[in-house]
């Protein structure tokens, strides 16, 4: 399997403390990977660094063999989306406008793609609402034109997995989506990473519900002491006693 | 009074999920305003002369805080510059009028172009500062700019006592007195507080406003945060140009005094009394100030401190504003006639 992302030797600092070790982690062509590890281990840092929200202290990120660097909203064009372990989106737009922002990686693109958006608002509405809300749909997201500051925790991550996947990314990365969501959610998310690795994109998963992880990753990778502690097949990696030791030991 | 019972939860689940899709709200308010300019110029304006005067210093002000309402009350970025921006569509009508030979209604894009570009330099040289550094360049650039205009503005601004002897506007064969003046104005506001409430709702909008409440939520879906910003400022500087050259053009003649700083704090208030909630509570604001000016001489003399005291009463009585009072009305109204409707 050819790799749709790789971090190589990837460090962190935060000050005198070592977050990140030393990183080396690929995603393949259609390929899910589950990111485990303790509370802290570093992982929603690695995803900081990867869609360049935290610049590393050491190390490179390649999106097909291309290093990627600058900030966010350029990786974001270039492929790469997220979810963010405490949600951040506008508690006074829609669901549906959250989710729709998404739509700016691909709209967005150029400056001359921002004015021709900007001089169109007025006139037309060009949005892709109907692809926005079959998006929700699939999801498990309904009742869009409710405010984001009235709805559940579970719902705000629903809309942040929509605003990721509306992006129609080559690799997207979860972090923690579950907590809060309920199984219609969980089934429906998982349904679309199904989706988009049937289609060749990568996925990276971050969740503490090592069942669900389970279910779908075609790999796990754990995190411990700022390094790769074990990777492989999911199988294996859960009956391995380092595993065991490093992960459910501590958790 | 009717004791009306809530639709168990069993209720909501048969009705079969229906994707309605996303309204247009932006329509009826554009009609609404539409009558109501339209009733206000013929009805009102044109009964008596100094009602055009009353209703231009609407349209002043009304550009103003429409001007304020993107950076500010979408995007979240305190411009205090306001009254140079102003005083650049002014100028500019003034300037072109008395010492080029360039067609005045060129005064339009080029007073937009000198404030849009004022507000460009600001906002990149505070891009990697908060937003509080932004209010204090503004307030700085804006206190500069009338210090410079009314001194010696390089030999061009005519100093304290300004420039007259500005001719009436010509176009296509329409001489632009102060009735039509007065109407091109209020088209203008339509025109705007229309645009500008759809732009709320799209895309560039939504971006401006995501990236209000988080950087890194706009950055990761892929909004370019920095020049976004810059466009909102640009085109905030624009539309209140705009309000500068209707004043000039209906006035003939502009005077330095005007365009003090004291007019930004003014029109802040107008989009927080109208409801900030859409475009729309700009203009309302801006009405209402003009409505209480005339029930007192309100700007002069304790004008202003009675103007803020009313004003801090409306926005702790009603914190959505003159606007959010109708909305809540509305909705009550409608909730009760779809409880009346499945009964
Ligand atoms: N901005 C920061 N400044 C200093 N230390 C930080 C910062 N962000 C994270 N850290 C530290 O880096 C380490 C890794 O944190 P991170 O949030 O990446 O872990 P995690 O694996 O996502 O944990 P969790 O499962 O709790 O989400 C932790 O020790 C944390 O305290
Ligand atoms: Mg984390």
């Amino acid at each position: 399997m050819s790799a749709l992302l790789r971090c190589a030797d990837i460090g962190k600092n935060y000050g005198g403390v070592t977050a990140l070790k030393r990183i080396d982690l690929t995603v393949g062509v259609g390929e899910i990977v589950g990111l485990v590890g303790a509370n802290g281990a570093g992982k929603s840092t690695l995803i900081d660094i990867i869609s360049g929200n935290t610049e590393p202290s050491r190390g490179a990120v390649m999106l097909r063999d291309r290093e990627v660097k600058g900030r966010p909203a350029r990786r974001a064009r270039a492929g790469i989306s997220r979810t963010f372990q405490h949600p951040q989106i506008s508690e006074v737009l829609t669901l549906r406008e959250n989710v729709a922002c998404g739509l700016a990686s691909t709209r967005m693109r150029s400056p001359l793609h921002v004015l021709r958006e900007l001089a169109l608002s007025a006139l037309i509405d060009t949005t892709p609402w109907a692809e926005v809300d079959r998006l929700c749909e699939s999801i498990g997201l309904t009742d869009l034109d409710r405010v984001a500051g009235t709805v559940s925790f579970g719902d705000l991550r629903l809309a942040e997995v929509g605003r990721a996947l509306v992006q129609q990314p080559d690799v997207v990365m979860l972090d923690e989506p579950f907590p809060g969501v309920d199984d219609e959610g969980v089934m429906g998310v998982l349904a679309a990473l199904r989706t988009l690795r049937g289609q060749g994109k990568g996925v990276l998963l971050v969740d503490h519900n090592v069942d669900i992880v389970a279910s779908i990753a075609d790999r796990l990778v754990l995190i411990a002491d700022g390094e790769v502690a074990i990777e492989g097949p999911v199988d294996e990696c859960l009956a391995s006693s380092v595993f065991r030791e490093r992960y459910i030991g501590v958790a | 009074m009717t004791i009306t019972v809530t639709p168990a939860r069993t209720d909501r689940m048969e009705v079969p999920p229906r994707s309605r899709g996303r309204r247009d709200t932006t329509l009826l308010p554009a009609v609404f305003f539409l009558v109501a300019f339209v009733a206000l110029y013929f009805g009102w304006a044109l009964a008596e002369s100094y009602h055009l005067d009353i209703a231009m210093t609407f349209t002043m002000f009304s550009l103003l805080a429409l001007g304020m309402y993107t950076p500010l009350f979408l995007g979240g970025q305190i411009d205090l510059a306001y009254n140079a921006y102003l005083a650049a569509g002014a100028y500019a009508v003034a300037i072109i009028a008395n010492r080029t030979d360039i067609p005045l209604v060129l005064a339009i894009p080029i007073g937009a172009a000198v404030a849009a570009t004022m507000a460009l330099v600001l906002g990149l040289v505070t891009s990697h500062l908060t937003g509080f550094h932004l209010a204090l360049v503004t307030l700085l650039a804006g206190t500069a700019a009338y210090r410079w205009i009314s001194s010696t503005g390089a030999g061009l601004t005519g100093g304290a006592s300004g420039i007259g002897g500005i001719p009436r506007l010509d176009l296509l064969g329409i001489e632009f007195g102060r009735e039509q003046l007065v109407a091109a104005g209020l088209i203008a506001v339509w025109l705007v507080a229309f645009a500008l409430s759809r732009f709320r709702r799209s895309l560039p909008g939504l971006a401006v406003r995501l990236n209000r409440a988080s950087t890194p939520a706009a950055e990761v879906s892929g909004i370019p945060t920095t020049s976004i910003r810059l466009v909102s400022l640009a085109m905030g500087a624009a539309i209140g140009s705009l309000g500068g050259v209707f004043v000039a053009l209906m006035n003939q003649f502009i005077l330095a005094d005007s365009y003090a700083p004291e007019i930004v704090f003014l029109a802040l208030f107008l989009p927080l009394l109208g409801g900030i909630s859409t475009p729309w509570g700009a203009v309302i604001g801006a009405g209402l100030l003009c409505f209480l000016n005339e029930a007192s001489a309100f700007i002069e003399g304790p004008g202003p401190l009675v103007f803020g005291g009313a004003s801090l009463a409306i926005l702790i009585l009603l914190p959505g504003g003159l606007i959010g009072v109708v909305a809540l009305g509305w909705s009550a109204a409608r909730s009760r006639m779809r409880k009346e409707d499945k009964l």
